[in-house]
């Protein structure tokens, strides 16, 4: 709460004392920023002369005391310029008051006695002025104040408003160098790029857009996109909704149409565009005209086609043929009348469908170099054994295979040996009206190679037999196809229970083709 | 069955060699082959002339129609058991013969042994 300083000085200026001035004078510090008092009794003053302290400072009292003392009244100076004094705000210099109100502002008056005497008016008047003054002044002051403030606050601002500047400046030039980056982008990209706003019509439209369906950007900005197919708009809309409600989507193979009608596929993929709060105000649209991959898919496609149909054909030539030649053995046997040539023929038709077997199995195989070695020998013991009349009755399979794949090069070798080694079993081993077993085992040894084991339970071989002295055409065929054509190694031995054929074989003599 | 009347088998076959060793095979076994023809349109024919009780189809036929098709078009009218025997070995072919429910779907080369192991499951 301010002091209302007119009164204050009003009512100072009547008393006649200063020990009464200072008793009415606010020397609170938060108050009282002056001091004004009269010397001895006004009415007495000497020539008219007052003396007048102002303070600017809180510490008022230090005023009083020079004032107390004061010496200039009687000064010649003082009683050139008799109007009234003004101390310093340190109460330490008597400044003249002209002097004063050029330093300090203040209006200096010079006091008149009236008709009567009296001069109790002319302080009333001085005192109002100097209140006015004092007003004034602290108006100016608070102005003043306000006005640093003021300038203080437009200092700040205008700091605020460099440092803003500069700082949107730089981000004017990033976002600059952002968009040149884009627009580059953009302009480079092969692929069509386009935007739309929420009403559906084109912001955008670069280079590859125009190249890719036909308009220019003149042609088509502001308006709807030109692109889609009478027959797709529907599914044009569905998809805005789609993007609109479930976010962006990648690569969907869509038909669009150019400038000339002509309709072409494209893979199309969109995003939204949002604001800086994430609200959608558009999507983007990039189109790779996909022409050229498709037709090359299609016709990969149909190359593809047709080598399975090929394969297809091969293999069933490939069987007809197989089938024919074991027709034209068994009726050029039966035309000889021969046992002997019949038996020929038996065996060859059997060595016939044992190669064949090993095409059925490469045409279901997965790669086509590899087969079942445990299925090819299954189904060629079985079938071997059906082949001979009433052999199955008699002989059972015991078979102990394990499962892996072998190249149709090393399989082909492979199935003529068991062949040989069943034919032999089947012809010689079980003479009519005995029984007995043929046991097969496979498995993988430590070393990669594979051990194919075969024993049967016939009527076993002499003592003193030997493959290369006592064997048939037979067994000397299979030690040949094992040790030349497998790169394997064969072993014999008559067995306490029948012959038993061991076969170690590689599988890496030969390198995959397909 | 052997011992009463000899089982009518009827081969259909466009390859000549394969058909005229079935043909002997079947003989010697103690079938009557009735007939063999060579392409899908006689065997329709002859089926419903000869009504065998087998018929050895083959499916890639000369004709204009198949084996599949042409035992289609038999079994709309007669019962016969129905052996397929092909160098075709893919699902496709497979599975289109299989659905006219034959005896058995053999592939190439087929013998005399594969052909009576069928026969002999019903006959």
């Amino acid at each position: 709460m301010k002091a209302d300083y007119r009164k204050e000085l009003r009512a100072l200026v009547l008393l006649n004392s200063y020990q009464e001035a200072i008793q009415l004078i606010p020397f609170d510090k938060k108050y009282a920023d002056f001091i004004f008092y009269g010397l001895s009794q006004i009415e007495g003053i000497r020539d008219s002369r007052v003396c007048i302290g102002f303070s600017r400072s809180p510490s008022g009292p230090l005023i009083h005391k020079k004032c107390r003392n004061c010496t200039f009244f009687s000064q010649k100076e003082t009683e050139k310029q008799p109007e009234c004094l003004l101390f310093d705000e340190n109460g330490m210099s008597v400044v003249p008051i002209r002097t004063a109100q050029r330093t300090f502002g203040y209006i200096a008056f010079k006091l008149q006695k009236d008709a009567s005497g009296n001069i109790a008016g002319a302080v009333n008047n001085f005192a109002n002025s100097i209140a006015i003054s004092i007003e004034n002044q602290r108006q100016k002051d608070e102005l003043a104040a306000r006005n640093r403030e003021l300038s203080a606050f437009k200092d700040h601002l205008e700091t605020l408003v460099w440092e803003r500047t500069r700082d949107l400046e730089a981000s004017h030039r990033e976002l600059k160098k952002t968009e040149g980056f884009l627009r580059a982008m953009i302009a480079c990209s092969p692929v069509a790029l386009y935007s739309i706003d929420a009403e559906g019509l084109v912001t955008s439209w670069n280079e590859s857009a125009e190249r890719i369906f036909g308009w220019s950007a003149d042609e088509v900005m502001g308006k709807p996109l030109p692109m889609i197919p009478a027959d797709k708009v529907q599914e044009y809309e569905d998809h805005i909704r789609e993007v609109l409600s479930a976010g962006d989507f990648l690569g969907r193979d869509l038909y669009r149409r150019r400038k000339d009608g002509s309709l072409f596929p494209v893979s199309l993929s969109v995003a939204q565009i949002l604001d800086d709060r994430g609200k959608v105000i558009g999507i983007m649209g990039a189109a790779e005209d996909i022409t050229e991959r498709k037709t090359a898919n299609e016709k990969l496609l149909k190359t593809l086609q047709d080598k399975e149909t090929l394969l297809r054909e091969l293999n069933h030539r490939i069987n007809n043929t197989m089938q024919i030649l074991t027709s034209m053995v068994h009726i050029r046997a039966r035309r000889a009348g021969s046992r002997d040539v019949s038996n020929f023929a038996t065996d060859l038709n059997l060595k016939i469908a044992t190669m064949s077997l090993v095409h059925q199995k490469l045409y279901n195989s997965a790669d086509l170099s590899h087969i079942s070695l445990k299925e090819y020998l299954e189904d060629l013991a079985v079938y071997m054994v059906k082949q001979y009349p009433g052999a199955s009755n008699k002989i059972s399979l015991h078979l102990d295979l394990e499962e892996m794949n072998i190249l149709i090069d090393t399989a082909i070798p492979c199935g003529l040996v068991m062949n040989e080694l069943l034919t032999n079993s089947l012809t010689h081993g079980f003479p009519p009206g005995s029984q007995g077993d043929i046991f097969i085992s496979t498995k993988s040894k430590p070393d990669g190679t594979t051990e194919l084991i075969y024993r049967d339970t016939g009527e076993g071989v002499p003592e003193h037999f030997t493959i290369h002295e006592n064997g048939g055409m037979g067994l000397r065929l299979v030690k040949e196809l094992v040790e030349h054509q497998m790169d394997g190694a064969f072993s014999f031995e008559k067995g306490e229970q029948g012959p038993v054929f061991t076969i170690e074989f590689p599988d890496n003599l030969y390198t995959v083709r397909i | 069955m052997h011992n009463q009347e000899p089982t009518t088998v009827m081969i259909v076959e466009d390859e000549v060699f394969i058909a005229m060793s079935l043909e002997i095979q079947l003989k010697t076994a103690g079938y009557h082959v009735c007939g063999r023809t060579a392409t899908g349109e006689d065997a329709v024919r002859a089926a419903e002339e000869l009504s065998p009780d087998v018929i050895l189809m083959d499916i890639r036929l000369a004709g204009q129609i198949d084996g599949i098709e042409a035992a289609r078009k038999i079994l709309e009218r007669a019962q016969p058991v129905l052996i397929f025997m092909t160098g075709y070995q893919g699902p496709e072919v497979k599975n289109a013969a299989m659905a006219l429910n034959p005896r058995g779907f053999l592939i190439k080369p087929v013998t005399i042994g594969d052909i009576e192991s069928l026969l002999m499951e019903s006959m």
